[in-house]
């Protein structure tokens, strides 16, 4: 029944249809048929038995023994013997159907018997084809056997019909030999037929009938059956293509079809009404959505922060305006590259990254460096592991913040601190030393005076004392040294700012030290840039600095081969502000890198014991720090040390 | 007649050794501890030259003596040596504008002392 699925519906019922009227149709042309054989039968048979009967009633009267013959015809015509009157009369009296007729002739073609034409020799008749049948009746006749009736059809035009038209003859016949008769009965077989004729003439207009009636009842069904389903195709078809404002109709009816067509409406309104809120359901998603990701868009391309993504392997799958503008790179030269590509430490510096990720979940504030295009980039990063929506690590993104300001405001934060805390350190002890000064000083004075009054007595023969008042007078002069440097040192913030030439306080330092350089065998190179800028500055305080420092390269060369003292001023830059700097450069020995920071603390000291307070140098740099400037110190061990003083100049 | 000389300081070390070095050079010396006897003293006489320390306990500090000394008519062209070890510039103008003649910090040589109070006295 598959092959059945290739033809529309309609068709399908058409050949059902047609499937079981056809064998209905052939039964019936079987009947037909089987019905006029059976009639001819029937009348063969007849005919048959008629010339049987006959033949057997001609062989019972020839041996029923020496009966008188009986001579001449019965009528006037013929005389007839005994024997075969009253056979004559049984024959002639037989009719067949409407027009056949028993006959007896010889077998010269005489006829014995003839209910009209006794005595006629009918030899040479010719059928309407012109064959010569009377002549095959006798030769087939004589070859029969005792028991056998021949049979012969041929066509014959009776002269006294009025139809102009041959009609089929079936005649039988048998031979009695002893007589040398043949004994014939024929009629037409439209006679014989003529029952069959008139079924077969309601038989055919019935099929015909029949057969229009199921045609048109096989299309009306289909029409009807199919029809429904066809509305209901096309409404689907409608349906699938998006219009839901048809509906099926015939849903009135109580039969399958409206049942399918009401449940069909129905289905049809539900999907109608489904889709319809799925549709709106969809807009108000869409536009949601749509808000969503411009929203998120404008967050992430929005922040000066970088923003990236990598795949699990690592690969950068995005990155946002602010990485681009950060790394100072396209972004068709980031995206596809290797992460850790941009790590200084490279593919390692990833594994870390990614083992605090999956020990921690994520990594937060993360301090780290990037390479970007021009610079390495000190950044802060927070990053997090990227999941799908069935929970499947798909990689991982980072935000990147540029730490470069914030690094750069730590270091001048973290110097400023540094210098505020000495500074701090410096007034404390300004403040102590102030306090200790003034203490020793009322004693320092009395005994000095003290001394002086007892020296001034005359001695008498020998001065017994004298050595040791020089020796009092010295410790005298040491302690006042110490006491007039504590309160240098504690004075360093007492400043007059007044605008100065900076070669100003460097040219009156020489000449205070000059005789004393000259004295040590110290050479001075001295290099002044006289454009330079002007300074902010207190000239006598610039003046002691130089002047400590001046000193103590000179006593740094003490015992040194070569000595050079190098004094330099020259333009600088402090801050990216402009700046004069005035650098003093020895050939000493150098300062050990272990002592360098302890350089600028109050105290510390390398020389002898009387020789230094440590407090030169700390006292300088406060100074210096008072003045909004900064010391540096270069040193080379064996070969010398260069003090570079670092002033802000004033703006032009 | 020895001239009078009024030493004021808190530090009696000090107001010793002063006595010494001067009254070995023929002054007669009065002392005083603190600002308050200094300006009691004063009320009942006259001085040829007045030390005063500046920082004294009491209250009463060497400027407020000083100030006081250029108010009265007796005391306003008394010469004034300021001796102390707080001895800073801004302590040095502050006394000079508190009318103080001199103004020498501590230590200082005492031939300077004696040639200084021989430059006032003995002209």
């Amino acid at each position: 029944m598959i092959f059945l699925r290739k033809f529309r519906i309609r068709t399908q019922l058409l050949l059902t249809f047609l499937v079981v009227v056809l064998p209905l149709l052939a039964g019936e042309l079987v009947a037909v048929s089987s019905f006029r054989a059976g009639l001819r039968d029937a009348a063969e048979v007849e005919l048959t038995n008629i010339v049987d009967h006959l033949f057997r009633l001609v062989q019972s009267k020839a041996e029923a023994g020496p009966e008188v013959a009986c001579t001449g015809y019965d009528d006037k015509e013929g005389v007839f013997d005994c024997k075969t009157r009253s056979i004559r009369h049984v024959i002639r009296t037989f009719r067949v159907g409407a027009t056949g007729y028993p006959y007896v002739m010889d077998s010269k073609g005489n006829l014995v018997i003839h209910p009209a034409q006794e005595g006629r020799n009918i030899f040479g008749s010719r059928d309407s084809k012109g064959f010569m049948f009377i002549q095959s009746i006798v030769e087939m006749a004589k070859k029969l056997g005792p028991d056998e009736v021949g049979t012969i059809r041929y066509p014959w035009h009776n002269p006294e019909d009025a139809a102009n038209v041959p009609r089929m003859k079936i005649l039988k016949f048998k031979y009695y030999e002893p007589w040398d008769w043949i004994i014939a009965a024929g009629s037409y077989e439209e006679e014989i037929f003529a029952s069959a004729k008139d079924v077969e003439k309601y038989i055919w207009p019935l099929i015909l009938f029949s057969l229009l009636l199921v045609a048109v009842v096989a299309y009306f069904m289909s029409r009807m059956f199919s029809r429904p389903l066809i509305a209901i195709v096309e409404a689907a078809n409608r349906m699938s293509a998006g219009n839901f404002e048809k509906r099926v109709r015939g849903t009135t009816g109580t039969d399958e079809f409206s049942t399918l067509a009401r449940t069909f409406n129905y289905m049809a309104d539900q999907v109608h009404e489904k889709t319809e809120d799925l549709e709106q359901l969809v807009a108000e998603r869409t536009v949601q959505l749509r808000d969503s990701q411009e929203k998120y868009r404008s967050l992430v391309e929005g922040t000066v922060d970088g923003i990236v993504t990598a795949d699990t392997q690592g690969v950068i799958t995005f990155v946002n305006r602010g990485m681009k503008h950060m790394l100072g790179m396209e972004v068709n030269e980031v995206i596809g590259t290797q992460i850790w590509n941009f790590y200084p430490e490279g593919k390692e510096q990833a594994r870390t990254i990614m083992r605090m990720l999956r020990d921690q979940g994520n990594v937060a504030n993360y301090e780290m460096e990037l390479i970007g295009k021009d610079r390495i980039i000190p950044i802060r990063t927070s990053a997090s592991r990227l999941f799908d929506g069935q929970g499947n690590e798909i990689g991982s993104f980072g935000i990147f913040s540029d730490i470069t300001s914030e690094k750069a405001l730590q270091e001048k934060l973290r110097k400023t601190q540094a210098q505020v805390i000495q500074s701090m350190k410096l007034r404390a002890l300004g403040d102590l030393v102030s306090g200790v000064a003034h203490e020793i000083n009322n004693p320092l004075m009395a005994a000095i005076t003290m001394l002086h009054v007892a020296r001034k007595k005359p001695c008498v023969d020998s001065c017994p004392n004298a050595r040791k008042f020089e020796l009092i007078e010295n410790c005298h002069e040491r302690i006042t040294k110490i006491v007039t440097h504590l309160k240098d040192f504690s004075r360093q913030t007492d400043l007059e700012m007044v605008e100065t030439d900076v070669n100003v306080p460097v040219e009156d330092s020489l000449l205070i030290a000059g005789q004393q350089l000259m004295n040590t065998h110290v050479s001075v190179e001295k290099e002044l840039d006289l454009n330079l800028p002007t300074i902010k500055a207190d000239p006598n305080h610039l003046e002691q600095v130089f002047l400590n420092i001046i000193n103590n390269a000179r006593d740094a060369m003490r015992d040194r081969e070569r000595k050079v003292l190098g004094i330099r001023s020259h333009a600088e830059e402090l801050d990216g502000a402009p700046a004069v700097a005035v650098s003093i450069s020895d050939t000493g020995k150098g300062i050990p890198e272990s002592q360098k920071e302890k350089l600028f603390e109050p105290f510390f000291t390398t020389k002898e014991v009387g020789e230094g307070t440590g407090l030169g140098l700390s006292i300088c740099y406060g100074i210096i720090v008072e003045h909004g400037g900064r010391i540096d110190v270069e040193s080379v061990e064996g070969e010398g040390t260069t003090f570079h003083v670092i002033l802000p100049a004033i703006a032009p | 007649m020895a001239k009078h000389i009024l030493i004021t300081d808190d530090d009696e070390l000090v107001l010793i050794s002063l006595e010494e070095l001067l009254g070995s050079e023929g002054y007669e010396i009065t002392t005083a501890t603190h600002g308050k006897e200094a300006l009691d003293i004063l009320t009942k006489q006259r001085f040829d030259l007045v030390f005063l320390d500046l920082i004294m306990p009491g209250g009463v500090t060497g400027y407020d003596v000083c100030r006081e000394l250029r108010k009265t008519e007796e005391h306003k062209d008394v010469p004034v040596v300021m001796l102390t070890a707080k001895s800073t510039e801004a302590d040095r103008k502050m006394g000079l504008e508190a009318g103080a003649n001199h103004f020498l910090p501590k230590p200082t040589d005492p031939e300077k002392v004696v040639e200084l109070v021989h430059s006032i006295l003995d002209n």
